[in-house]
This record gives C-alpha cells, structure tokens and sequence, in this order.
C-alpha cells in the first residue's frame, strides 16, 4: 500500500524526513512522535504534497507526482483547522467530493451519507464560519470519506475535540478499520492511538525509530534498560538493599528524596524479587510506578537511544 | 483532465461570486464607469461643441476594456492561489486527482466568464447613456476587445498569481502600470504589450487609422496596422503559452499554506 | 460561603509602560512587516527619488562654481516657477520643451494667451556673461533670492510624483493586513485580555504604517534639507529657509494620516486581506482615472484649466493629496481654495477612524 525507500525531504538545510524506508500493508497505522518531529512531512510526502529530496515515495504502486489518480484511493484529514468560511458544510463537502470526479447529483449523495455518518445532522445546512470545532473536524473528516477511499490518512484528528467527540471519533476509526479500510493516524495524543491502532510507526527528528507492534517493539527493547520508581519511607535503606541485587544496573534517589528510581534489563525479575528483599528490612514501600509499558514510555526509550543517552 | 474537475471549481466560484457578501464588487465595477460616463454626459450637455464620438470611443475603450476588466481580473485571477493558501484550503484541493489542473482552469474561466459579463452590462450601459447605443460596430468592437483583454490578462494575472502568491496583487498592479507606461513607448517593446494589440485592433476595426486626432499616435507608432487577425493570433497565443506555463509550474511547486500578509 | 466566591478584584495597581503599549504592537507589526522581500525591494526603490533630489539640492547650491550651467539654471529656474504658476497640472507639457519650441500658436488643450511665449522672453536671453562684472556673485544672489521656492518646488514635487506614488504601494503591501488577520485569526481578542485600550491598539497597528512612509518621506526630506543648508553659502541659508522642515512634517501628515487611516478602515472591514488590498488600490486607480477624464472633458468643453478649483479633482484622493501637499508647500497662489479639500481629508479621517473604533470594539462590546 506505501513503500518509502531511503526518503529524504530538505527543507534547504532543515531535515524533515530523514532517510526513512519502510513498507505497510493495508491495515491501522498509528505515526507517533512529539511536535515537530516530521509527521505532517511524511505524510506529506505520502499523499504527493511533497517531492522527496532523495528516494521514492510509492502510494499503492504509484509515484504520485507521475500518476495523481492514485490519490483517488486516499482521502486525507489534515490536522490544520478549516478557517471560517461562508459556505455551508454540506456545499463544501459536496465541491470537495466533485473534485474526486463524480457528478453534482452522485456528490451530493455521497456527502449527506458521509455527514450523516461522522454525525453531523442539521449544521451541515449552516455556513462552516458558525461551526464548533468538533463540527469542523467533523466535516474535514466527512470530505475526506465521501468518496469511499480505500487509506484513510488522519494527522492530529483529536486535536481540539472534547472527550464526547474523541471517543465518537475513536468509534467511527474503529469502525472504518472493521470494514476493511485502512488508516494511517498521526497524533501525539498516545492513548487515542493506541484505541485505534495497533501497528505504530515511531518517527522522532525525521527519523523512523521504530515499526511494528507493541510486543514487537517492546520485544526490540529487551536489551534496554528500564526504569522502576519506588517511593518510600526509608530510601537510604532500601539504596542498600538494592545496589547488591545483580539484577538492578543502577540506581539514583529521587530529587525529593523520598524513594528510588531502579534501572534494570531485567524488570520482570526485580518485580518477583523485590518482596524478598524487603523482607524483615521494615522499608515500607508507598508507591511503585514503572511507565515502561506504555507508548509514551516506549517513544521516550527510543529517544533516549536514538540521542545516544542510553 | 475530466471536464467535471474543473466544472466543480467553475460552478463553486461562481456559486460564491453570486453570494450576499460579493454585491458590492459587482456594484462597484458595474457602476464607476457608468458613473463617470454619466458625469462625462452631464459636463458635455451645454457644451456647443460636444465631444466627437472618437473621444467618446476612446474614453470607454479605458474604462471598460482597460480599468474595469483589469479591476475584476485583479479580484478573482491575481490572487487565485493566494486564496487557496490563505484560506488553507489548498491542501484539500492539492490531495484529490487532477485538482491542480482543475483549478487553474476552472478559476480562470470563472474570472474570465465574470470579468465578460461584468464588463458587457457596463459596456450597454455607458453606452445608452452616453447616447451612442446605435454604434454597433463599435459595440461589437469593443465586446470583442473585452473578451481578447480578459483572456490575455486573465492569463497574465494567473500566471503571476502561481509565481509570486503571496504579492500576487501588488505584482500585478505593478505589472499594469508598466505595461501601459511601455505600451506609450515608440519602440520594439509596445509590440509586447496587450494594450498595443487591442489599441491596434480597436482603431482598425473603427477606421480610425486616418483620423487626425489620432495623428500623435499614428506617428509615434502607437498602433499598428497590420491585418487584425495578427493581433488576435499574437494575444490568444500569448494566453494558450502563459497558461500552458502556468500550469506546469503550479504542478511542479510545492507550496505551504501561508499567512495571510 | 460558597467556594471560589472571591468576589470581583479591580485592579487598582500601575501597569508599567501601559503608556507605550501601542510601541510594542507597532515594534512588532513593523518586523513582520519587514521580513517581506517585496516591501524591502520597494523601500530601496523608494530612496532612489531622495538620491535625484539630494543631487538636484546640492548642484543648485553649488552652480555658482560651474559656469558652463549659468544658462541651465536660469532656464530651469524660471520654468520651475512658471509651471507652479500656471495652474495646469497633469497635461501640460513639459515646460523646459515649451520654451524651447518658441512660439505656441495653438496648443492641444486649447487657446490660453498667458501661455503663448516670445522669444525675447526666454530667460536665457537675461544672462549675457559679457555683460555681468561679476557672474559668480549675480549667479550666487540669483540662487539666494529663488532658494526658498526652489527647494520648496523640489520637496513638493518629491512628495507629489514620486514618493506620492510610492506611499500607495507601500500602505497596499503592509496596511490591508494588519487588522483583517487580526479578526481572521481573533488575536483582537488576544491584544484587548491585556491592558491596552482600542485606541493604543489602532494607534499601534498606524504606526506599523508610520515608520516605513516616515522612512521614505519625511526622513530622506530632512536629510536633503540639512545637506543643502551644509552645502550652501552660510548658515543665513536657514532663515529663508527655516519654514521648510515644518512643511515637510506639514506634508508628511497630510500624505499619511488620512490614507492610513483609509487602509485600516478597508482592513477591519473584511476577514481577507486581498478585498481589502483590492479595495486600496481600486480607489486610487478608479479615483485617479474619473477625475482626470472628466478633468479633460471640462478642459475640452469650457476650457478650465484650473485643477485647483476643478470640480472633479475631489473624485481622486492622488489629486486631493496633490492640492494639499501643494498648499502645506506654500505652492498655492490662492491659498483659501485648499480649504474644501482639507475637509475631505478631515472627513475621511474622522469617518474611517470612527468606523475603525467601531470595527475593532465590536467583538468586546456586550
């Protein structure tokens, strides 16, 4: 479906994407990565907005700029906010839809079915200058399905909803991808990604960090350390206990000085073991925090690689 | 291209053209040349030698073919992408297949078409009210020239508007104001100018080539007088390369939603 | 008690600079501005017309040591003053090509007996050298006793032709902006949360406006006034010409104030620039072109050459700014016939500023 070969985009001497290679499948794609960080250039250059400096960009076995029909089979919610306009919802997604080639009558129909399914009822009758920001993300997203593509590509689609909108906008996605469709969502917004998706693209400095799944990623990761933040009563004690475990790397005092931070490869081990260290040694332990299971902690351990911290 | 593409963008423009909010740009191109054709009629009602109808042939000739084609080509060709870009509508257009192409032809066509028909019912009015709606040929002269000027500067304008879309208004009205200084000029490079072809073609489509008014002009080869269909060969060329241009570079730009500036 | 029941706090306390707030919004205003490669190629092109008029001040100041001029500056001289004069305006002819034709038997725009030249009144014929004991100190007096005039032709002429020009493009690249983004974006609503009243912000968004057309008027004038009182006999230059300066600034106010305040009415009239940009330069152009149509059909049907008294030159603000300008120069032989076009630009000034109060309080009045 994509396929980017050793894709670069130069923004004179600014790197936006950096030699970035990879191939997907049809299917959910969650492109994670902080602000700034070369998703709206990737995607960019996916949908043929963007010439690539150095290496091919393929969408669906095509080069974009040679073959624009391509772009049939995609439609794209960009994350940049519809400024106001004095056209109605339904005239806008209609015109949009008549851009991909179909009649005005076949346009027309497309856009009430594609409006009515993202939920947006009797507003689409107003000019799109009166809309809320969820109705206008609700008709970015209506222009982007009406003609039924086969990609769906979203970049930041939660931006700016309220939480009755994300989790009607997380239904919809995951309905979409039960159809057969695919996605490709970029977004910053960890959690949501994760609800939709379950295949992630980790992009940071226009670098692509990592591809797969959680478990593939995290499997990756094995051989990296993690970190394990104890809070306690008596952190001086529980330093002791801890620096003769060969299963603990290192380990550092909180700032507040109120417990640990433990750095180990081996994580599920100083979980069984630590009940026993404890034992009989009256540290009282008040809070155990480990973020390493999740994305956000998954992008800041592949950050911290690709800075060449750890 | 799908004629439905740039169908889309023709009929959508249009749409927005005919809106509450677009009334006064009609009124005011429609109406200031018929204002100052009506002032012009006033000052001439006790004159015991009133202005010869060449003076008054010229006068429209400025007003319609030249200021108020110019004005409304200005408003919808000059800025066409800028408005795409500033209005961040440009990413939606750029992502559907073809829409590049469909949007420089289907906007310059709704500029041309609007800037015609604005111009045409100016053009009946001045002329009833300067008393002179019995010169059909002039009439027809001049609706010729309206569409020939619109089509060349309307490719002119797009042109400009996909090379420079952030100054696409100043550079055009730059533009103007140079090329009717250079269309004055008595040398090689008036040649270039479309004010110096439709100048040509108006004054030899109304036999004016002879009259002695137009002495200075004659002299200083301010026209020209080779057979009309030279003109109308050198100015719809001029328009089919300039669009031809056009949409090569628009195709091969990348471009950025920008501020409004 | 209720929670959060904090009750309304006034603030009562001195904001530091709230004075200069407006600085800051025209500081700000004036380097997005200038990072425009366009508004900086037309500045530079705005100083070439200072370059012409730095040179032509100083050759005038210095003609009494180029004898092979002598005759040059009396014909220009006197043409100069001659066609401040003559009240024609945009279609005389050039008066240095005028006199040089000799006798005018019938000129285009029609009979005028004042305009009809002799030979024997050509300046050049005054200035016989052989005659004159002492041509550099005759040439020098001569220079004095017209310094005043000339150089007031030449700042007037300056602001009029050139810079008059100038300043359309300039305010149509920078002013339709400033407040229609504003609203587009509701940053309005950004600047008014702050301590910084309507006023200091319109205040604020004139002087973005300000500091490039001062650039490239008033500051290149005074320069050219300083270096021709440096390079001209003594410093008892400065008591004929001492009115001068205080002319520029008068011009400097007539040319900016009004049509600033025309462009930023235009910008917080609409949400997009480009109908305000559109709308600027239309009024010019369509101003200009009526008023010199109608100008010349008068001239052709009652031959009224008199645009000072034309009853169409208040269609054109270029031609308005024009009679203005020439009044502030002292230019004008009746000085009274400025006045109905003093008020119009005190009529549009006070309506578009009232419109703009209006415009840019509307969101915040409840």
């Amino acid at each position: 479906m994509i396929q980017l070969h050793n894709a670069t985009k130069l923004y004179g001497t600014v790197i936006g994407v950096n030699d970035i290679s990879l191939e997907l499948e049809p299917g959910a794609y969650g492109l994670l990565g902080p602000n700034g960080s070369g998703k709206t250039t990737l995607l960019n250059l996916i949908t043929g907005q963007l010439s690539p400096t150095m290496g091919t960009v393929h969408l669906f076995d095509a080069r974009v700029s040679h073959d624009q029909q391509v772009l049939g089979q995609v439609g794209l919610c960009p994350a940049m906010d519809l400024l106001p306009i004095a056209v109605d919802g339904i005239e806008w997604v209609k015109y949009m839809t008549q851009l991909y080639g179909f009649s005005a009558v076949e346009a027309a129909e497309r856009a009430h079915a594609a409006l009515d399914l993202v939920g947006l009822d009797d507003a689409r009758h107003r000019a799109i200058a009166g809309y809320s920001r969820g109705m206008k993300q609700r008709v970015k997203l209506a222009q982007a399905i009406a003609h039924e593509p086969q990609l769906l590509i979203l970049d930041e689609p939660f931006s700016g909803l309220d939480p009755v909108a994300r989790h009607d906008m997380t239904i919809f996605l995951r309905e979409w991808i039960s159809r057969g469709k695919s996605v490709l969502m970029a977004s910053h917004i960890l959690h949501e990604v994760e609800a939709v998706a379950s295949h992630y693209l980790l992009i940071y400095g226009g670098r692509l960090l990592a591809n797969g799944t959680t478990d593939e990623i995290f499997g990756m990761l094995e051989d990296y350390p993690r970190e394990i933040e104890i809070v306690c009563d008596d952190a001086a004690r529980l330093a002791l206990l801890v620096q003769q475990q060969s299963v603990v790397d290192s380990f550092q005092f909180r700032e507040d000085g109120q417990g640990l931070t433990i750095i180990t490869r081996k994580t599920l081990e100083v979980y069984q073991q630590l009940p026993g260290w404890l034992e009989d040694q009256q540290v009282v332990i008040r809070e155990m925090t480990s973020s390493d299971e999740s994305l956000q902690a998954l992008l800041e351990i592949l950050m911290k690689i690709h800075r060449g911290e750890i | 291209m799908k004629p439905q593409y740039w169908r889309a963008v023709f009929t959508h423009e249009w749409r927005n053209s005919l809106a509450a909010r677009r009334f006064f740009s009609w009124c005011f191109l429609i109406g200031f040349p018929v204002l100052i054709v009506g002032l012009l009629r006033y000052t001439q009602r006790d004159n015991p030698d009133p202005m010869e109808f060449l003076a008054w042939g010229a006068i429209v000739f400025v007003l319609i073919p030249g200021i108020c084609c110019m004005l409304s080509l200005l408003l919808t060709a000059a800025p066409f992408l800028q408005a795409e870009l500033e209005g961040r509508s440009w990413i939606y257009l750029s992502v559907r297949p073809g829409a590049r192409d469909a949007l420089l032809l289907g906007k310059y066509l709704y500029s041309v078409s609007r800037t015609v028909l604005m111009a045409t019912i100016t053009l009946v009015i001045c002329m009833a009210i300067g008393g002179f709606l019995g010169e059909f040929r002039y009439l027809l002269a001049i609706l010729v020239l309206i569409l020939l000027g619109s089509l060349a500067y309307g490719a002119i304008y797009i042109f400009i508007g996909i090379l420079i879309p952030r100054r696409a208004m100043v550079v055009a009205v730059i533009y103007s104001g140079l090329e009717f200084l250079l269309s004055l000029f008595p040398a090689l490079i008036n040649r270039l100018t479309v004010q110096f072809r439709l100048r040509s073609l108006l004054i030899g489509w109304m036999d004016w080539e002879n009259s002695p008014d137009l002495d200075f002009f004659a002299s200083s080869g301010l026209f020209s007088e080779v057979p009309a269909w030279q003109h109308v060969v050198i100015l719809l060329t001029m328009t089919v390369v300039l669009l031809f241009l056009a949409g090569l570079l628009l195709n091969r730009r990348e471009y950025i939603a920008i501020r409004d500036e | 008690m209720t929670m959060h029941d904090l009750g309304y706090r006034s603030w009562d306390a001195d904001a530091p600079h709230q004075k200069f707030s407006w600085l800051t919004i025209s500081r700000y205003g004036a380097k997005l501005a200038w990072k425009s490669q366009w508004l900086k190629r037309i500045i530079y092109l705005a100083f070439m017309p200072f370059f012409g008029l730095l040179a032509s001040v100083f050759v005038y100041e210095q003609v009494s040591n180029w004898p092979q001029l002598y005759p040059a500056l009396f014909v220009i001289v006197e043409a100069l003053e001659e066609s401040q004069q003559d009240p024609i305006e945009e279609i005389q002819q050039d008066p240095i090509e005028e006199i040089q034709q000799g006798p005018i038997e019938e000129i285009q725009q029609g009979p005028r007996p004042e305009q009809v030249l002799v030979e024997e009144d050509l300046p050049t014929a005054r200035f016989d050298p052989s005659n004159i004991p002492n041509p550099e100190e005759y040439v020098q007096d001569y220079v004095d006793e017209h310094r005043s005039t000339i150089w007031r032709i030449g700042f007037y002429t300056f602001f009029r032709r050139s810079q008059g020009i100038l300043m359309v493009l300039l305010v149509g690249m920078i002013a339709p902006g400033l407040i229609s983004r504003d609203m587009q974006s509701r940053a309005f609503l950004l600047y008014f949360s702050r301590p910084i009243t309507p006023f200091q912000y319109l205040l604020g968004k004139a002087t973005t406006v300000w500091i490039f057309l001062l650039a490239v008027t008033t500051l290149p004038a005074l320069l050219v006034y300083l270096v021709g009182v440096l390079f001209s006999p003594g410093l008892g230059v400065i008591l004929n010409t001492w009115d001068i300066p205080l002319r520029i600034l008068l011009a400097t106010a007539v040319l900016t104030i009004p049509t600033t305040m025309l462009a930023l009415c235009l910008s917080s009239l609409v949400n997009e620039s480009r109908y305000a940009r559109f709308a600027w330069f239309a009024i010019w152009i369509v101003g200009f072109l009526s008023a010199s149509i109608l100008f010349t059909a008068d001239l052709q049907a009652s031959g009224n050459y008199d645009i000072w008294t034309s009853r169409w030159a208040f269609l054109s603000p270029y031609h308005v700014l024009g009679i203005v300008e020439r009044w502030a120069f002292g230019l004008m032989e009746r000085p009274a016939d400025v006045i109905p076009y003093l008020a119009i630009l005190g009529v549009v000034t006070v309506v578009c500023f009232g419109t703009l109060m209006r415009r840019i309080t509307a969101p915040i009045r409840v």
